[in-house]
């Protein structure tokens, strides 16, 4: 039968889900030194198969993640990772269970949060209409200015209370991940509520999320 | 579980246990670790998605179109994997 993988996370504790995706059982299981949560799905075209069924089994997979989020720290399968059973479950993790257990410690007892900065300039910027290469780079060094300046605001407000902080440059928005110690969340949020306003700049927070943008080692991303 | 936003660099509580179905997708379906083999299939640099035992292959940019286009993803993170 089927399996629908949901997470990793530390041994112990094992956390008990109410439900999974398609209401199934979600199950878990100690091997290779890490705890392995999944679902057994009975059919999974009806689950999967349909652009209205893989969103709700999208929404559900992320409750189930929440659930174990909220006792533990997860490390998530991107979904849908699916084994053939219960029973390969082991094979199909064994090949990287030096690294799983690695990433496991660490982000150990941590959270991660994510803060969007989008800055009204960009979003009003006409990007159809060609514009000189100098106007370009002196677009670019601007852009790289403002970014640069928030970073360091947000890393000052919040030193103390961030285990990591990671980032990434998208199109027109900045997007910063920060690894967040359970017992520091209290004093990260109260930190950046603190902060004092910068001109041009409209920052979204959102999480805790799983800390899957820390899975990888630094600089060792993709 | 919750996001906040605030204009002029300031932060303000937008909707307290409140994520949007954008940022659900986002990460569910975007982030996470892959499992090489059979499961997630990359082929020309376009992760397909093992979805069903009768063959149904996915990419997923595909499965976030046929989703809603407004739940179009704002950006496309390199696959990451262990």
């Amino acid at each position: 039968m089927p399996c629908l993988l949901y997470c990793v996370t530390q041994p112990t504790p094992a956390v008990s889900v109410a439900g999974g995706v398609c209401n199934a059982v979600v199950d878990s299981r100690e091997m290779l030194g890490v705890r392995v949560y999944w679902s057994t799905v009975q059919d999974v075209e009806a689950c999967l198969g349909t652009p209205e069924a893989l969103k709700q089994a999208a929404v559900q997979v992320h409750h189930v993640l929440r659930e174990i989020l909220a006792v533990t720290t997860p490390i998530p399968f991107r979904f849908p990772t699916l084994s053939e059973s219960d029973a390969a479950l082991e094979e199909h993790l064994a090949p990287e269970q030096e690294l799983y257990r690695d990433a496991l410690a660490r982000v150990d007892n941590a959270v991660q949060y994510e803060i969007v900065a989008s800055w009204a300039e960009e979003q009003q910027a006409d990007l159809a209409t060609p514009v000189s290469g100098r106007e370009y780079l002196k677009r670019r060094r601007e852009a790289a200015s403002r970014t640069t300046a928030v970073e360091g605001k947000l890393k000052s407000v919040t030193a103390g209370s961030v285990r990591e902080w990671r980032a990434r440059q998208e199109r027109k928005t900045h997007r910063w991940f920060a690894l967040v110690p359970r017992e520091c969340r209290e004093r990260f949020l109260a930190s950046l509520r603190g902060a004092a306003p910068s001109e041009g700049v409209r920052l979204r927070l959102s999480g805790p999320w799983p800390p899957s943008e820390f899975i990888a080692p630094r600089g060792e991303r993709g | 579980m919750f996001t906040e936003v605030g204009s002029q660099g300031a932060l303000s509580i937008e909707g307290d246990s409140e994520i949007s179905l954008l940022d659900i997708l986002d990460h569910v379906l975007n982030s996470g670790v892959v499992i090489h083999g059979s499961l997630v299939i990359s082929l020309a640099g376009v992760d397909l998605v093992y979805v069903g035992l009768n063959v149904v292959l996915t990419s997923v940019e595909t499965a976030l179109h046929n989703i809603g286009p407004q739940h179009a993803m704002p950006d496309r993170r390199p696959p990451r994997s262990l």
